[in-house]
């Protein structure tokens, strides 16, 4: 009776109008499903830098907390700020660019930088929009750039409390990510959350319980000679100040963990 | 499925044949005491008062629309793929209630996690789409969606609200029970804890309910 043109052509529309129903919702609901990620991180950060807040908050209030209490600076804003230093300097647009060089010596992209510094500089343009083109030229870098991002969590009277950064990396069954925040000598841990994690459950999973990341408190991320690392271990007795205790069974998610904090870790000592 | 062969039109019958659609499916044939299907998600969110309410809602609006609509299609639709088509009408009620608890109330869709979309594997909604939406007029037929919502709903709800109870000692933030003659018993909160209670209200709605006819034969 209905043949198979009918039946594919049935299949076709109803699979249309399906998916053009879920775009539809997709995109009217995009803009608050990404507040709500970004409300979740500010709560990680807070956690972590030890700020009290009322967990009933909204994402609206949440992102409002944030505003007034945390500064958010990457690596990227530090080059601009001595960018906006050299141009104000005097000099030849080669002087310069020599002193911008040495300021970033050492520092991974310092030359894939002093290029956009000579670049941007180059261009007639005025002050403020130079430092604009700057930043803009900057995103342009490397997909790893800026590498580190801290958040600087302040009282009213701008006093640092604590800082927090992004860690992240593969676990065992997928990946983690978390926020570590030091104290404000940036040797000693404060705090330690994870906001994505696919561990095993009851054993590695249990990284994210409160035995397990308090022990992070008041650890150095250097050791007694101050080389930057911490570790993690299972059954020590008489543990280091970079030492803490991990969870037993959970040897590979310790590691892992311990790995990816390390990264961080040598940017920051750095 | 006797009385689902009736009249397809919606005349002066329907009144009566919605309260009898509506008794069938939310306490004769109640989907999870009797039917006992649909458990995966009973025993997983049941843990709290609130989660299991908000998972009735979700099975609720799920079961109304897509009988709403397999309903509405079930003339046109080819035999041959009718169930494939059920299933991406589902898919797309569930997705859109995930979508929304996601956007606006973050809080509860990370603690229901995975089971909101599971409902799109729901036996209870495939089974009421195949097995009343098919045959009957789309009315008819979101009145049996209302109808088993509100019965895995209620049920869900009862279940919470007891393992909530004994687990917490408080309910919704309520203290019910004072600690200083009550120990909440973790074993009610954790997974054991969701088998017996489902297994007691199941013999509490038999109970009531009475013996099968057809089993006493």
């Amino acid at each position: 009776m209905k043949g198979n043109t009918y039946t594919i052509c049935y299949a076709a529309i109803l699979g249309t109008v399906c998916a053009l129903l879920l775009t539809g919702v997709a995109v009217f609901t995009k803009s608050f499903q990404e507040i709500n990620e970004a409300a979740e991180k500010n709560r990680n950060i807070f956690t972590a830098v030890s700020l009290d807040y009322n967990p009933d908050a909204s994402s609206e209030e949440l992102m409002d907390i944030f505003k007034k209490n945390i500064e958010e600076k990457s690596s990227a804003d530090k080059v601009v700020d001595i960018f906006k230093e050299k141009i104000s300097g005097k000099g030849t647009p080669d002087e310069l660019a020599v002193s911008f060089a040495e300021e970033l010596e050492g520092k991974k992209f310092a030359d894939g930088i002093v290029a956009i510094f000579k670049e941007t500089y180059s261009a007639d343009l005025a002050k403020k929009e130079l430092i604009e083109t700057f930043k803009q030229n900057l995103t342009s870098l490397d997909d790893e750039y800026p590498e580190l991002t801290l958040y600087r969590y302040h009282d009213a009277d701008d006093k640092t409390l604590a800082v927090a950064l992004d860690f992240g990396g593969p676990g065992l069954w997928g990946p983690i990510k978390g926020i570590l925040a030091l104290e404000p000598d940036l040797r000693t841990i404060k705090g330690i959350t994870f906001y994505e994690q696919e561990e095993t459950p009851g054993i590695g999973g249990e990284i994210v319980k409160d035995k397990f990341r308090n022990g992070f408190l008041g650890k150095k991320i250097v050791d007694a000679d101050g080389k930057a690392g911490i570790s993690i271990k299972t059954n020590i007795s008489n543990p280091a100040d970079n030492e803490i205790d991990g969870v037993t069974r959970a040897t590979m998610t310790c590691d892992k963990v311990a790995d990816m904090l390390n990264v961080v870790i040598e940017k920051i000592v750095k | 499925m006797a009385d689902s062969k009736g009249s397809m039109t919606c005349g002066g019958m329907c009144g009566g044949k919605g309260i009898e659609t509506f008794k069938e499916g939310a306490w004769a044939n109640n989907p999870i005491a009797i039917q006992v299907l649909g458990i995966c998600s009973a025993l997983a969110v049941t843990s709290k008062l609130s989660n299991s309410l908000v998972m009735g809602v979700a099975l609720l609006f799920v079961c109304v629309g897509s009988n709403l609509f397999v309903s509405l299609l079930r003339n046109r639709t080819p035999h041959r793929i009718r169930m494939i088509a059920e299933v991406a009408i589902i898919a797309t009620f569930v997705i859109l209630f995930d979508q929304i608890l996601k956007a606006f109330f973050p809080a509860m869709s990370k603690q229901l996690g995975p089971y909101v979309g599971l409902i799109i594997t729901n036996c209870i909604v495939m089974g009421r789409a195949e097995a009343f939406a098919l045959q009957n007029p789309p009315l008819l037929s979101m009145i049996d969606g209302v109808a088993n919502g509100v019965g895995y709903g209620v049920v869900l709800a009862a279940i919470g609200f007891f393992r909530e109870l004994f687990g917490t000692g408080e309910v919704m933030g309520y203290k019910l029970l004072s600690e200083s003659w009550y120990t909440p018993n973790q074993v009610i909160s954790s997974a054991p804890g969701a088998f017996i209670a489902l297994g007691i209200l199941i013999a509490i709605f038999n109970a009531v309910k009475g013996p099968d006819p057809e089993e006493s034969k």
